[in-house]
């Protein structure tokens, strides 16, 4: 079977500086696999050398097509949908309207039919709403949906984020540390929704620092230090490799 | 009061506020009939400059080259084809929004006090386009316009011309509320909020500043255009550095980033010079006072103050939903 991801030889450098250096792995359709590591390992430029967000060398394939070189929408619109450490909220709208502009792809209205507010455009536009509140459903945060993403908490607005990353047809959500902040009962509720994707076939690319969520539902762990990959296997084998705790120095064990 | 009754008290106020103005010809003289008009092009003017400035976020200063590219195309089509008056409006509005498209090219590339200076020096060589225009733009005395007809539809007095003023900027700025509640509007504004995030939902971020521009030019033009009409010629005097500065300040003072408050802010800044004028000696310093007591107290607008009193006020970026 085609992998939904895979990376070859994949490298970032800054100024001289090698961020991420020749890093390969696969990640199959509903696969959730988790990025760890030390801070400063790389794990966030390498989500952003697969969306684009970096300049990079080496390939990245989804299903089979490559990634490379083409710009951040347009593997975004592949179906490489993210969620940001910080920021990348739009916090002067509403929660409905931010799902609803990651609905963009699926929901788009045409400048003069908006315009004019022709009868398609209404439908398409009350379509997006009733995706918008579905997502928001499932998310758990219907209740929030005319307030502003300014005024609400930074758990909150991760899983906002979440909620608008789903809104288009994703092929591999990459999450970068969805669960700081947020509370054991949050957690638990990622955790289901996480599982849930990867049974629609979504797979999922996961940096985490929490590692009860990371070996709860990762399938795959793979561990980043320096830039390079460490090690590569199931949670369980992962947290017994010597060269793991050796990076986690300080951690006699990893959770 | 429930949201449904405050919708239904805001539709009849609306209804009554729309039947004066349409009937203000039968009972306003003709002074106010024509600052009731230069309201309506200024309303017009400012709307275009929000897209950029409001809705995108970007600090461009090429807005009143865009109104005088309306104001002039409308004048040499009117003069050098003949054409009937609205296909010279329609022509004006496409030609300025094309206007408006060119000048975004940079924006891709520049942003801040770069992106402000290089609109700022479009506007300055549009001014030397109009002066050098020749027997085509008339150069610097200007081009006097003929008379606007049309099937019968002759507008030659300030009255008439008022109503059908009256009529475009309201189908124009209904237009421009659809489009702010609309996926390009929501674009737009995701694109101004964060490049990169709206990037990562599949916006490309250049279509839309682009966009953004197109829409500006247009609009703006669409103000030049009728400000062409009201005034029977068009001059380059009639474009400086003044009419961009109080394009500006309407912006700003109404309340950037939202549809209403570039209306409100042309209201405001267009009818009080005329009231102040009654204060023989302190027109100015009051006018002054005015601007920076305003922006002083509030900072997101004479509408963002308001929607802080009634919240239910508050523009969304959404379609049909309540």
């Amino acid at each position: 079977m085609t992998p939904r991801l895979k990376l070859e030889d994949v490298n970032v450098r800054f100024a001289g500086l090698r961020a991420v250096s020749d890093v390969s792995f696969e990640v199959a359709p509903g696969q959730i696999c988790a990025v760890i590591g030390p801070n400063g390992a790389g794990k966030s430029t390498l989500f952003n050398a697969i969306g684009g967000y970096v300049r990079s060398t080496g390939k990245v394939y989804l299903d089979g097509t490559l990634l490379s070189g083409k710009a951040v929408h347009q593997i975004a619109a592949a179906g490489v949908r993210r969620t940001f450490q910080n920021g990348g909220l739009f916090l002067d709208l509403t929660v409905i309207e931010n799902v609803m502009v990651g609905l963009h792809q699926t929901h788009n209205i045409s400048l003069i039919a908006g315009a004019l507010a022709l009868p398609s455009a209404r439908r398409v536009e009350a379509a997006a709403i009733d995706r918008a509140r579905e997502l928001l459903d499932l998310m758990d945060i219907a209740k929030f949906e005319k307030v502003l993403v300014r005024d609400l908490s930074s758990g909150q607005r991760r899983i906002i984020q979440i909620a608008r990353a789903l809104a288009a047809p994703a092929k591999l959500l990459m999450l970068d540390e969805p669960a700081v902040g947020l509370t054991t009962l949050e957690i638990e509720h990622l955790d289901q929704i996480l599982k849930t994707l990867a049974r629609q076939g979504i797979s999922v690319l996961l940096v985490e620092h929490v590692l009860d969520l990371v070996m709860s539902v990762s399938d795959k762990v793979v561990v980043l230090n320096s830039g390079m990959r460490l090690a590569e296997g199931a949670p369980a084998e992962v947290r017994q490799d010597p060269a793991v705790l050796e990076a986690y120095l300080g951690y006699s064990e990893l959770c | 009061m429930s949201e449904g009754a405050g919708k239904r008290l805001g539709l009849v106020i609306g209804l009554v506020v729309l039947l004066l103005l349409f009937a203000a010809p039968e009972f306003a003289n003709g002074y106010v009939v024509y600052i009731l008009a230069m309201i309506c092009i200024n309303a017009l003017m400012a709307t275009g400059f929000n897209f950029v400035i409001g809705f995108l976020g970007q600090l461009v200063f090429a807005n009143t080259a865009f109104f005088g590219i309306g104001a002039y195309c409308y004048g040499i089509v009117l003069v050098h084809t003949g054409l009937p008056f609205p296909l010279a409006l329609l022509v004006a509005c496409i030609v300025s929004g094309i206007a408006g498209l060119l000048v975004g090219l940079p924006a891709l590339r520049l942003a801040g006090f770069q992106l402000a200076i290089v609109t700022l020096a479009f506007n300055e060589l549009m001014q030397w386009v109009y002066q050098h225009s020749g027997s085509v733009g008339g150069g610097p005395s200007g081009l006097e316009l003929p008379d606007a007809q049309f099937l019968g539809v002759a507008l030659i007095t300030d009255r008439a011309k008022y109503v059908f003023i009256l009529a475009v900027t309201i189908v124009a700025i209904w237009m421009v509320r659809n489009i702010a509640r609309s996926t390009v509007g929501r674009a737009i504004v995701s694109v101004g909020s964060g490049e990169l995030a709206a990037a990562a939902l599949s916006i490309p971020p250049e279509r839309y500043k682009i966009a953004a521009f197109g829409l500006s030019g247009f609009f703006a033009g669409m103000g030049g255009a009728l400000f062409a009409l009201l005034l029977g010629r068009v001059a380059p005097e009639s474009f400086s550095l003044n009419q961009l500065l109080l394009g500006f300040a309407m912006v700003m003072v109404g309340g950037m980033g939202t549809v209403t408050g570039p209306v409100l802010g042309a209201v405001l800044l267009t009818a009080a010079p005329e009231f102040l004028r009654n204060i023989a000696g302190a027109e100015e310093i009051l006018y002054s006072f005015l601007l920076i007591g305003l922006l002083l107290f509030m900072p997101s607008g004479l509408f963002g103050g308001l929607c802080a009193l009634v919240p239910s006020l508050r523009e969304r970026h959404l379609g049909t939903a309540p």
